[in-house]
Order: structure tokens, then C-alpha cells, then sequence
């Protein structure tokens, strides 16, 4: 069990928050007392698939079900993709990021591209809140070597995703989205990572999703991503 | 079977819905089966049905029935 003092969020979501990770190995005794020691007022709580006596006992000490977080992974082998698929995969370009496709990224991000996000559904926050903290979240992200790249359908900006590795080998797709001209066109089919990936010499990519995003949990697995995880993620007011 | 037959059809297959779903006034993520997964079934239906292959800004542009009866037009179908 690991129990994250995430101060960052007090910046982003104006309260203190925990993280608290809880996995197949820790005791149910262990969870409740190092529980009762966290004083925050927001609490995020992911716990692996299959520990149904710790959902029992979280939710009966009112914490609320708020997503699913699946972890995906690619070995970047050769995708077997329909037609209809490859022409739009081919219809897309890709470079990195430069100043201005940053600024204009930011924008996106203020037309509601992450609505799915577990702060943009809680009641207790806002669209608002969440858009802002995605946005600190690429500034924080991009002071610390992360890539972004921009997706361009003939020209026209449509889409970024992020990129992050340790060691060149395994890389993480953080976060990605479509830009709002083009969210309703098909195009968040096209995952353009493994390529990506592979040009930079990686052998590997992962990433994960919100399973209140189902379109793009469908996206990952028509382009051969496998599921590695389930978290189940419950969080708390206090 | 009719033009219009054939084109309420490969929204049945494509984005697997009932034929009294598909009327005037569905659009893309209108309804859950209408993603960018059944966005993909639904072309490919068409294409087929329709002996065509749609440029993709046909494709992109292919957000709503109406819209789509419109776009079947340029390749000269009319519904």
C-alpha cells in the first residue's frame, strides 16, 4: 500500500489531496489503519481488480466508485487495421510540438476535451477545475523532458498525445486527445504511438484509460494494445 | 432493395442498432454505438453496400444521417 501526499492538487483543485494505491498483497487490517491516518480533504483511492473486500469496506466508509483505470501495453508489432482504418491512419501527420501548438493545445483543452476525466464528472468540482488541471499537469510534464507531439489532418491541427520514458525503451503515452473540429469524425480511432514509439528507438509502449472513456478503450484494443491492470479507483470528500 | 433501404441497412450492420434508431436527427455520439469504432463499421458498410470508396473527407465529414445523405450524393446516389 502506498499513500501519496499529491500537493500538487491543492494548486489544481484548491483542496489537499491522497493518493492512496492498495494492491492484491495488503491486508485489510493494514488498509484500515493507515486509512484513518490520512487527514485530506480529497482522496483518491485505486485499488487492484479483485480486492472486492476492500470496495466493500471503502465504500462503507463512503468513499464513491468513480472509474475504472486500465492499464494498457504495445509491443509494437505491425497492426492489422480495415480499410476504412488504414485510410484515416494514413491521413494523419505527426511532428513534436512547438510553442504555438502548445498554446493552441491549452485552448483545446478549454473547449472540454476531457470531460470523461473523473474531475470533470465529480459534482464536488467542474469542467473548469479539471481543464486547469490538465493544463498544469502538460506544464509541469513538459519542464521535465516529456514530448509532445501534434497530429495533423492536411495541415489542420486535430489532435497531441505525450510521450515519457525513463530509459528510451519503454515509453508512456500520458495523455492524448482530439481537438474539438475534429471529435466527431472518426478519427479517434487512429492511435499513431507505436509508430512513433518505434521511430524513437522504443521497444514498448503503455498507457492507461479511464473506463468511463469506452471509445477509446475500444480504440486501444482495435490497435492491438492488451490490458495489463485494472484499478478500480473510489474517491472521498472529506 | 432500395437506395434508402440499403443506407438505413448500413447503419443497422455497421453501428449494430435497430432500424428505428436510424432516422433524421441521429448524429455522431448521438448514441453510444456511434464512436469512432462504429464511425469505422458504419463506412465500411456503406462502401460496400454501395459498390464506393469515400474520400476521407467524406469520411470526417460524415457526422449526422442527413449529412451523410448529402455526402452519398457526390458519389452519385441519391436516397
Amino acid at each position: 500500500m502506498k499513500v501519496i501526499d499529491a500537493f500538487w492538487e491543492e494548486r489544481n483543485l484548491g483542496k489537499t489531496t491522497a493518493e492512496i494505491m492498495i494492491d492484491y498483497s495488503d491486508d485489510l487490517d493494514s488498509i484500515s489503519e493507515e486509512l484513518k491516518k490520512v487527514d485530506k480533504q480529497y482522496i483518491v483511492c485505486k485499488v487492484a481488480s479483485g480486492r472486492s473486500d476492500v470496495l466493500y469496506y471503502l465504500q462503507n466508509e463512503r468513499y464513491k466508485y468513480i472509474e475504472d483505470q486500465i492499464e494498457f501495453e504495445h509491443d509494437l508489432h505491425e497492426v492489422s487495421r480495415n480499410r476504412v482504418m488504414q485510410r484515416l491512419y494514413d491521413s494523419l501527420d505527426y511532428r513534436v510540438m512547438n510553442h504555438e501548438d502548445i498554446d493552441n493545445l491549452y485552448e483545446e483543452i478549454s473547449k472540454g476535451m476531457f470531460d470523461s476525466d473523473r474531475i470533470s464528472l465529480d459534482p464536488c468540482f467542474d469542467k473548469i477545475i479539471s481543464a486547469n488541471r490538465y493544463k498544469n499537469w502538460i506544464r509541469d510534464m513538459l519542464d521535465k523532458d516529456a514530448i509532445p507531439y501534434v497530429f495533423s489532418y492536411k495541415g489542420e491541427p486535430a489532435g497531441f498525445i505525450i510521450l515519457i520514458t525513463a530509459d528510451k525503451r519503454t515509453y508512456r503515452s500520458v495523455l492524448g486527445g482530439g481537438y474539438l473540429k475534429f471529435r466527431k469524425t472518426g478519427l479517434g480511432i487512429v492511435v499513431k504511438e507505436m509508430e512513433i514509439v518505434k521511430s524513437l528507438g522504443g521497444k514498448k509502449v503503455t498507457t492507461a484509460v479511464s473506463t468511463n472513456n469506452a471509445n477509446q478503450v475500444k480504440a486501444l484494443i482495435m490497435n492491438g494494445y492488451i490490458p495489463s491492470k485494472i484499478d478500480h479507483v473510489l474517491i472521498k470528500h472529506n | 432493395m432500395t437506395n434508402k433501404e440499403k443506407y438505413i441497412n448500413a447503419f443497422v450492420e455497421g453501428l449494430e442498432i435497430d432500424a428505428s434508431v436510424v432516422k433524421e436527427g441521429l448524429e455522431y455520439q448521438s448514441i453510444p454505438e456511434w464512436d469512432s469504432v462504429g464511425h469505422m463499421g458504419l463506412i465500411a458498410c456503406l462502401e460496400d453496400a454501395f459498390d464506393i470508396m469515400m474520400d476521407t473527407d467524406d469520411i470526417i465529414d460524415f457526422s449526422s444521417y442527413e449529412k451523410g445523405i448529402e455526402i452519398m450524393r457526390k458519389y452519385d446516389i441519391e436516397l
